[in-house]
């Protein structure tokens, strides 16, 4: 009985919130309706749990009107992660055809080989390749939208 | 630019279904039915009407991107509040924390046919409440405003905060007691 007791005493602020699963509540209900203690402090917990009632609020002026305000603003200024893509894209091939036009003008230029100017204009691709890409990847990482660019991925 | 979901049929009553189309007029319709509720747990939780309006914002616009995550077979009062939540938690770990003890917020005064008397002990016996409310760690401050001013059951609590469900109902029990042994109720007879 005892163990009951206790057991149902620690179980009482939850029973006066309404948080208890259907075993517990009866196991409440039953030792309640015998021990008056156990009555007498549940109405205890059940007061404080009134006093808890949602009390009025002073909303802000204007709350839900700026709120919807500032989500159209962020859709209209924000980036197109497609856009980014193709931007990305072009400059990629720029880049690639401008690092390989370089490279065999400067190999006209000093006579050196065509096989040099052209591994030479390939490395310059592919460092511009990845020049392009960081600075995209820092773009976007900056982007409020970067979860999107993600999920498009 | 939003992310929607062009596989959901679209109801013209259903604001969410409308703003998971990309019709923002959806969320137009959903956040003032969200106004009071989101502002009155995120004050709660910040204890600043400032901060709490900013968080309010930050809220809607990571709802906004966010929308095609939702899941439509779960109640969206829990994913809403979730991203609330998590926003709420970034916020305060990062103020300091000194700035923490704010004052209490007393709510205003019921009008009405209400006898000035009554009103004035039922605004200060609403303060004590507030304050004893904001006495509370963060996390027990959140479950009692989930639980008694948002109506949201334990498991849903549990859903919003991330937490596992037997330490919500851990969380609830202790500030209960600390806030019986502050607020010193009587039982109504």
């Amino acid at each position: 009985m005892s163990n009951r007791h206790d057991e149902v005493h620690d179980l009482l602020p939850l029973a006066a919130a309404g948080a208890l699963d259907p075993h517990e509540d009866g196991m409440v209900r039953r030792h309640v309706a015998e021990c008056a203690a156990c009555a007498a402090e549940l109405e205890e917990w059940r007061a404080v749990v009134e006093s808890l009632a949602p009390a009025p609020v002073e909303v802000p002026a204007g709350l839900a009107a700026e709120a919807i305000a500032r989500v159209r603003s962020r859709e209209s200024t924000a980036l197109n992660p497609a856009l980014v893509a193709v931007l990305i894209g072009l400059s990629w091939v720029l880049w690639s055809v401008l690092s390989l036009a370089v490279a065999w003008a400067v190999a006209e230029y000093f006579g050196i080989g065509r096989s040099f100017s052209l591994w030479a204009g390939l490395a310059g691709a592919a460092l511009f390749t990845w020049v392009t890409a960081g600075v995209a990847v820092m773009l976007l990482g900056r982007s409020p939208l970067k979860e999107n660019f993600h999920e498009l991925a | 630019m939003l992310q929607f979901d062009w596989t959901f049929p679209v109801s013209v009553d259903d604001p969410i279904a409308r703003l998971r189309q990309g019709d923002l007029e959806g969320l137009e319709k959903l956040i003032p039915l969200y106004e009071v509720r989101l502002y009155r747990y995120l004050l709660r939780l910040v204890r600043d009407p400032a901060a709490a309006q900013d968080l309010f914002h930050e809220t809607w616009l990571r709802a906004a991107e966010r929308i095609g995550r939702y899941d439509p077979s779960r109640p969206f009062d829990t994913w809403l509040f979730s991203l609330a939540h998590n926003l709420a938690i970034d916020f305060l770990r990062r103020v300091q924390p000194e700035s923490l003890d704010a004052k209490p917020h007393c709510p205003p005064a019921d009008s009405g046919q209400i006898p000035i008397l009554d009103r004035l002990i039922e605004r200060e016996r609403r303060c004590q409440v507030d304050a004893a409310v904001g006495g509370l760690p963060a996390e027990a401050r959140e479950i009692i405003s989930l639980r008694f001013e948002e109506g949201m059951k334990l498991e849903e609590i549990a859903e919003a905060t991330g937490t596992p469900l037997p330490t919500v109902k851990t969380r609830l029990r202790r500030a209960l007691i600390r806030l019986k042994e502050v607020l010193n109720v009587e039982p109504a007879r």
